[in-house]
């Protein structure tokens, strides 16, 4: 089967942008070590900065916003009205608060890669790449713009070469940051170079466990990587995404493969349910489904076939 | 395999899911492949789009829509500040300026389903008395159509649920069908006009009573029993402007009926 690829969302962006922010509210060193290091914009704002610690953005926005009003030269008011409505997916309001604040003259790279995020979340591409150089000239040594070019390349472009170029530098730039490690393994065996990418996951997986951070991307990696050469490896790799994030239907995907290479074909039928149940508008999965159905005798099979041909017909590309 | 998905090539639009009400949805969110959509190229036109897209009202939105369309005679969001444009002409009842303004979007992209969907019944309901008649009924017709064929052809996102798109693809489907069952009745094909009001109000989720008035005077020269049955079901349904109309067209029908 033809390898299949997501395009994560602004959301799975702003995931991590939401921890950065968190860290950069605290303060310009992040409590956490593994934390990537940004400049502190909410030192000046003490009431601002703790709602955002608290997560409370529409509280932000609303006081961000009361605050300009009474204060209408002040660029960081305006970030941090930004900055709420980003993480609220307002993005259009989040643009226009932040072309407002960089019109006042704020120049920072924080600001021009939460801009870029919200041109992110329209579509907008074009000036998404802007602001990510922009973020690049005024921080020089910032690993997030180079993460979040890597994963534009990769998930919009299609380029996994120039994306692994950027995750490559975003893990140089961070190298203790577990997602530019596990999206440069990707970006690897996306490539064919499968050595690399092993390292690379084997480097995500260490960082993982030092962090303690619910992420099963690097061991499906793995999982996919041992499928030929040592399916029980495969298998305790496959078994770990899913424990990690259970919610992730490709991890269950994957697991199912893993489970029919080794001729456990219950199990295998299980996860591939479980992986259609999470994700019942992708055709691939319901056509896995339906191999597993057909192998196993089941009634099913032809019902399963039916949904993959209304899937496919309704959500691929020709 | 890797994460799930593959989006490139799909087709386009999920479109119009949320159109009718949430223009900038469609134009940027329901996409099946964001790489192909609408780019600007400086942050100024951007800013200069999203004024339209936060317009208070429609006026303004005119306003800004010109003042777009004058600074950024290139921009590739044209098509989609034209579609702001016609659905603002479209809340102020000028059908002039609604029909103008969906030309020029369906000058630059053919096949957008909303503002064919807004054009065909538009033009169908107007075209009466006017020297234009026929051409408008013509191309209400033809728009009715296209439409249905590129509902037909229409790839959605993955983010849209099997059961969530049919509804938002009956609700349309209902509405090329109304639209040509308009176009029917302003040519007195009568059987043609029950057919397509028929159709209309099967598919939608929740039919309108606009529906069953236009059903109701399709019926009403031939099954005038049926005719009232709609009426009533029209004056059920409202709103009020439909409900008065249903009124006088059932008093209107029992009249005509009456023995002399």
């Amino acid at each position: 089967m033809q390898r299949q690829r997501t395009r994560p969302s602004a959301s799975f962006l702003l995931t991590f942008s939401l921890l950065w922010i968190h860290a950069a509210s605290a303060q310009s060193i992040p409590p956490d070590p593994k934390e990537l290091p940004v400049i502190s914009p909410a030192a000046g704002n003490p009431e601002i900065g703790k709602l955002v610690r608290a997560g409370k953005w529409r509280e932000v926005a609303s006081l961000s916003e009361e605050m300009h009003r009474k204060d209408p030269d002040n660029p960081m008011l305006l970030y941090w009205e930004g900055a709420a409505h980003l993480q609220l997916h307002e993005p259009v309001p989040a643009v226009q608060a932040f072309r407002s604040a960089e019109l006042l003259g704020m120049n920072t790279a924080l600001m021009h890669e939460d801009l870029g995020l919200a041109y992110y979340d329209l579509n907008q591409f074009v000036l998404f790449e802007e602001e990510m150089k922009r973020a690049l000239a005024a921080e020089p040594d910032d690993p997030k713009p180079y993460y979040y070019l890597g994963f534009y390349l990769w998930t919009i472009r299609s380029d996994a070469s120039a994306a692994l170029d950027s995750f490559e530098k975003a893990a140089h730039l961070a190298p203790d940051d577990w997602k530019s490690a596990y999206q440069s393994g990707n970006c690897f065996e996306q490539v064919g170079k499968l050595d690399q990418a092993r390292q690379r996951y084997q480097t995500a997986i260490r960082l993982l466990k030092q962090s303690g951070a619910k992420f099963g991307w690097p061991y499906q990696g793995m999982a996919r990587l041992m499928l030929d050469e040592n399916p029980q490896v495969a298998l305790s790799m496959a078994q770990q995404a899913v424990q990690l994030q259970p919610d992730e239907p490709s991890h269950h995907a994957v697991l199912s493969e893993v489970y029919e290479r080794l001729g456990d074909l219950p199990d295998a039928v299980h996860e591939a349910q479980t992986a259609a149940l999470q994700n019942p508008n992708d055709s691939k999965t319901h056509y896995a489904l339906y191999k597993l159905y057909r192998q196993t005798g089941d009634a099913r099979a032809k019902s399963e076939l039916e949904i993959f041909q209304q899937t496919r017909a309704l959500y691929d590309a020709d | 395999m890797t994460p799930t998905k593959t989006l490139r090539r799909a087709a386009w639009l999920a479109l119009l899911l949320f159109a009718r009400n949430s223009i900038l949805n469609a134009q940027m969110d329901t996409i099946v492949d964001p790489a192909k959509t609408a780019q600007a190229r400086s942050e100024e036109e951007f800013d200069y789009y999203l004024e339209i897209v936060s317009a208070p009202d429609a006026t303004q939105t005119l306003a800004r829509v010109e003042a777009f369309t004058t600074r950024f005679p290139r921009s590739e969001l044209l098509s989609a500040a034209y579609r702001y444009r016609m659905h603002a002409y479209e809340q102020l009842n000028d059908f002039s300026g609604m029909l103008a303004a969906g030309r020029k979007v369906l000058s630059q992209n053919p096949d957008d389903i909303n503002t064919l969907l807004t054009l065909a019944p538009a033009m169908a309901t107007r075209a009466s008395g006017r020297p234009d008649r026929e051409q408008l009924l013509s191309e209400a017709e033809q728009d009715a159509t296209h439409a249905l064929t590129e509902i037909e052809a229409t790839r959605i996102s993955r983010k849209v649920s099997r059961a969530q798109w049919s509804l938002e693809r009956r609700q349309m489907e209902s509405e090329a069908h109304g639209a040509l069952g308009i176009v029917a009745l302003q040519k007195k094909d009568t059987e043609a006009a029950i057919r397509e009001f028929k159709t209309a109000i099967n598919l939608a989720p929740q039919p309108q009573g606009v529906l069953f008035l236009r059903l109701g005077l399709a019926l009403s020269t031939t099954a005038k029993d049926q005719a009232q049955d709609n009426f009533r079901k029209a004056e059920e349904l409202g709103p009020d402007a439909v409900r008065r109309s249903a009124s006088e067209e059932s008093r209107r029908l029992s009249q005509n009926t009456l023995p002399r």
